[in-house]
């Protein structure tokens, strides 16, 4: 077997690169995938909440670079999902500690045995995304329909592009409020992917189940959990069609008659 | 009624915030996305003039010089007509037009100095058809 590794980043911080790699990652276990998660933020561990496996932690990323533990023992297994590792980020140690050489030699390990590796990248273009980047085969850019955020996305797009090996790249809209852009107050993710140029993998509604469910260290459900599964379909090559983004007829007939489930 | 068809529509005559939003960003990403700042891109577009202009006699009117991104690579696109020959007759002076591209941006990285080098020298686009 040889798995994918698959980068998710943004640039900017807070866009919701650790929110879409835990809730990809379900999404992808629930699709009978065998997957990897792995946090990069070292020194801001996160991932490990957000997916509810705070408690496990025994050995971390930095403890396997340093060959204080097996790669193996550092794999959380998921407690609902039993093909659904993490490894995570070391919360004592100085982000130097990895190489992107580390990071490639992990990676190549991991993909003999699982189909997905989802990396949580930090914020920034600094070490530690270059670390996230150096072993991916794809990135998910995840981007907020908000100009600091798609100036950022398209910094990363351009480095990227300057990669010295080529990586696919596409493109999550997270956190779209269809309301608002109906008003003309948000851009639109038909604007994004415009002013972007690059394929479009998913959008993602603003949703406070994404509150709920990280504060419970769960999957998110309803809506934000069914654009998760579609992002998990299209990447597995299945052709799901893009969920209404700029609340378009449909959207807005369904409000009118009362109808809005 | 219009109005109200409008609105249901979501349109309306007012500029709103994100259209406002995207014409500022689509500027930004054109200098973000090029080597040269603004203003140096401003410097080359005159330099590049005063070369022709040593050459034709331009219809400085018509001048219609700028920098474009499509797909993510910038161009400096000109479309420059030239001045009649004959100031009495009907046939027009011609034009220039080039499309020149531009490098992108690199990462000016500290840690792998050896993996992204671009060309410097910009790469000149064969002409587009002129009318
Ligand atoms: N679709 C969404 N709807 C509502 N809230 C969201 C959504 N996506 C993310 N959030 C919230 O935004 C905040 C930031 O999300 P997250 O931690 O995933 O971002 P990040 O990109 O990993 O941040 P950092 O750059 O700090 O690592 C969190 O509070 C999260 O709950
Ligand atoms: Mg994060």
């Amino acid at each position: 077997m040889t798995g994918r590794v698959i980068t998710i980043t943004s640039g900017k911080g807070g866009g919701g690169k650790t929110t879409t790699t835990a809730n990809l990652a379900m999404a992808l276990a629930r699709l009978d995938k065998r997957v990897v998660a792995i946090d990069a933020d070292i020194g801001l561990r996160n991932l490990d909440l957000v997916m509810g496996l705070e408690n496990r932690i025994v050995y971390d990323l930095v403890d396997v670079i340093e060959e204080r533990c097996a790669l193996r023992q550092a794999m959380i297994k998921h407690k609902d999902y039993p093909h659904l590792y993490l490894i995570p980020a070391s919360q004592n140690r100085d982000k130097t500690a990895v190489s992107p050489q580390h990071m490639k030699s992990i990676a190549m390990q991991l993909k003999e045995s699982h189909d997905f590796i989802l990396i949580d990248s930090p914020a920034g273009i600094e070490w530690g995304f270059k670390n996230a980047l150096a072993p991916a085969d794809e990135v998910l850019i995840v981007t907020n329909p908000e100009i600091s955020s798609v100036r950022d996305a398209d910094r990363i797009i351009g480095i990227i592009e300057n990669h010295d090996t080529p990586i696919k790249v596409r493109l999550i809209v997270n956190r779209l409020k269809s309301n608002l852009v109906k008003r003309g107050d948000m851009l639109s993710v038909e604007d994004v992917v415009d002013m972007l140029s690059i394929r479009l993998i998913g959008i993602v509604p603003d949703d406070e189940t994404v509150l709920k469910s990280s504060n419970m260290g769960i999957a998110a459900g309803g809506v934000v959990g069914q654009a998760y599964e579609n992002i998990a379909r299209r990447l597995c090559g299945e052709d799901v069609p893009f969920e209404e983004s700029n609340g378009g007829f449909l959207g807005r007939f369904r409000r009118l008659f009362g109808n809005n489930s | 009624m219009a109005n109200l068809i409008d609105r249901f529509l979501g349109r309306s005559s007012q500029p709103k915030s994100a259209k406002i939003a995207k014409e500022r960003l689509q500027f930004v990403l054109v200098t973000d996305r090029s080597q040269l700042s603004p203003e140096k891109l401003r410097q080359m577009q005159a330099e590049i003039l005063d070369v022709i202009r040593k050459y034709y006699r331009i219809n400085e009117e018509g001048i219609d010089i700028k920098i474009e991104s499509r797909e993510r690579e910038n161009y400096l696109v000109a479309d420059i007509p030239l001045a009649k020959q004959n100031p009495n007759s009907d046939e027009d002076g011609g034009r220039i037009g080039f499309m020149l591209q531009t490098p992108a941006q690199t990462l000016k990285s500290e840690s792998d100095e050896s993996s992204t080098e671009t060309d410097a020298s910009a790469e000149a686009e064969p002409d587009p058809p002129s009318s």
